[in-house]
């Protein structure tokens, strides 16, 4: 099982941005078949409307469209993320990530990218222990 | 070369990926085409710095991923770690390995392993439930996922005696030399505080560094940074 405090999973909150409530339910059906961690989404389908909600809260992982209209793709989304001052993971999802800019996606402070066919409950499991567990390196005592 | 089967996009796929993410998305999908259940893969090079499997885990398609190795009780990991570090050619095993089986569920298993050009080792854990597999589905499996391994040790630096380091890597190191932690570091430069921890790791293992202290010390030393 996923990480605990007490014996209880730690609860992982996700914000999920796509412009179509659709995603939601989709994401919500599948996070129901992962037994591994206990999940909270909020679903905003706007940029703007995630970037209020990261003012409000901190979120443990964001999953975000590719494309979402005003904005063409990640390339101007997730830096617009990045100077709301939100240092947690962030996710592209989108139906097509083949074309040759997604390459630079870390450049753009992006963590990783998947497909949205890819998306399922042994995916999100493997993002949720990859991007919530502890990898942080030690400063000065012994390892 | 090219992979066994290049029509189902793994190949492209496998060009394409850049970090453990996109790298675990295609030992998915190699793991799918051929009928494996989950997989891990460990990185024997970090064994130098520290023997405990979850730091020398890269990829792990497992229920807790590397948490899980963490509940592994110290006797079954060495002999885990043994049994990885002796391993010469891929091996299939009749049952999986005693420490992994609690996570892997399955009968039987896989290992492959690949050295890299610097004698680096990386080795591939499978589950496997089928009864039976055709030669030529073993041998297409076998050849498919050391391509996979060996692209994975290029993007984790294992392909040159001489470490190379990232772009991004030197300036995390950099911002390091100038004492900032890591959530400082992910502000300045626009990134998460997961990919700035990972960079720090990954420029630890190639300078074989224990802390960010004694990192600091030998970029300096070998000139990554002045």
């Amino acid at each position: 099982m996923g990480d605990t405090v007490d014996g209880q999973q730690k609860l992982i909150d996700v914000l999920l941005i796509d412009d179509d409530p659709t995603e939601y339910e989709i994401i919500q059906y599948k996070l129901k078949k992962v037994d591994s961690h206990n999940v909270a989404v909020d679903f905003v389908c706007t940029l703007d409307a995630g970037l209020e909600k990261l003012a409000e809260r901190n979120y443990d992982i964001i999953l975000i469209d590719n494309m979402l209209p005003p904005h063409n793709d990640f390339r101007q989304t997730v830096p617009l993320i990045r100077r709301a001052r939100y240092i947690g993971p962030v996710g592209i999802i989108s139906s097509d990530i083949s074309s040759n800019y997604f390459q630079s996606f870390g450049e753009f402070g992006a963590d990783f990218r998947m497909s949205k066919q890819e998306v399922d409950a042994r995916s999100l499991r493997y993002i949720f222990n990859e991007f919530t567990r502890d990898n942080s390196v030690p400063f000065d005592e012994d390892v | 070369m090219s992979l066994n089967l290049t029509d189902d996009g793994i190949e492209a796929e496998l060009n394409r990926a850049i970090n453990r993410t996109d790298f675990f998305r295609v030992f998915r999908m190699l793991a799918d085409r051929y009928g494996f259940l989950s997989f891990t893969v460990f990185e024997l090079t970090g064994m130098k710095v520290e023997p405990r499997l979850d730091r020398i885990c890269l990829l792990a398609d497992l229920p807790n991923g590397r948490s899980s190795l963490c509940e592994i009780v110290p006797e079954e990991s060495q002999a885990l770690l043994d049994e990885l570090a002796s391993l010469r050619r891929p091996a299939f095993l009749p049952a999986p390995p005693k420490a992994l089986a609690p996570f892997m569920a399955c009968r039987r298993a896989v290992m492959i392993p690949m050295t890299a050009q610097t004698g680096e080792r990386l080795v591939l854990v499978l589950a496997d439930d089928l009864e039976t597999r055709p030669e030529a589905d073993v041998a297409g499996a076998v050849f498919d996922f050391l391509q996979a391994l060996q692209k994975l040790a290029v993007a984790e630096g294992l392909d040159a005696d001489t470490p190379r380091f990232r772009k991004r890597e030197i300036e995390v190191v950099e911002w390091t030399a100038e004492g900032k932690t890591s959530s400082e570091i992910a502000l300045l430069l626009g990134l998460s505080e997961y990919t700035v921890n990972e960079y720090i790791g990954s420029a630890m293992r190639k300078l074989e560094a224990l802390n960010r202290i004694h990192l600091v010390t030998k970029a300096i030393r070998v000139g990554i940074i002045s």
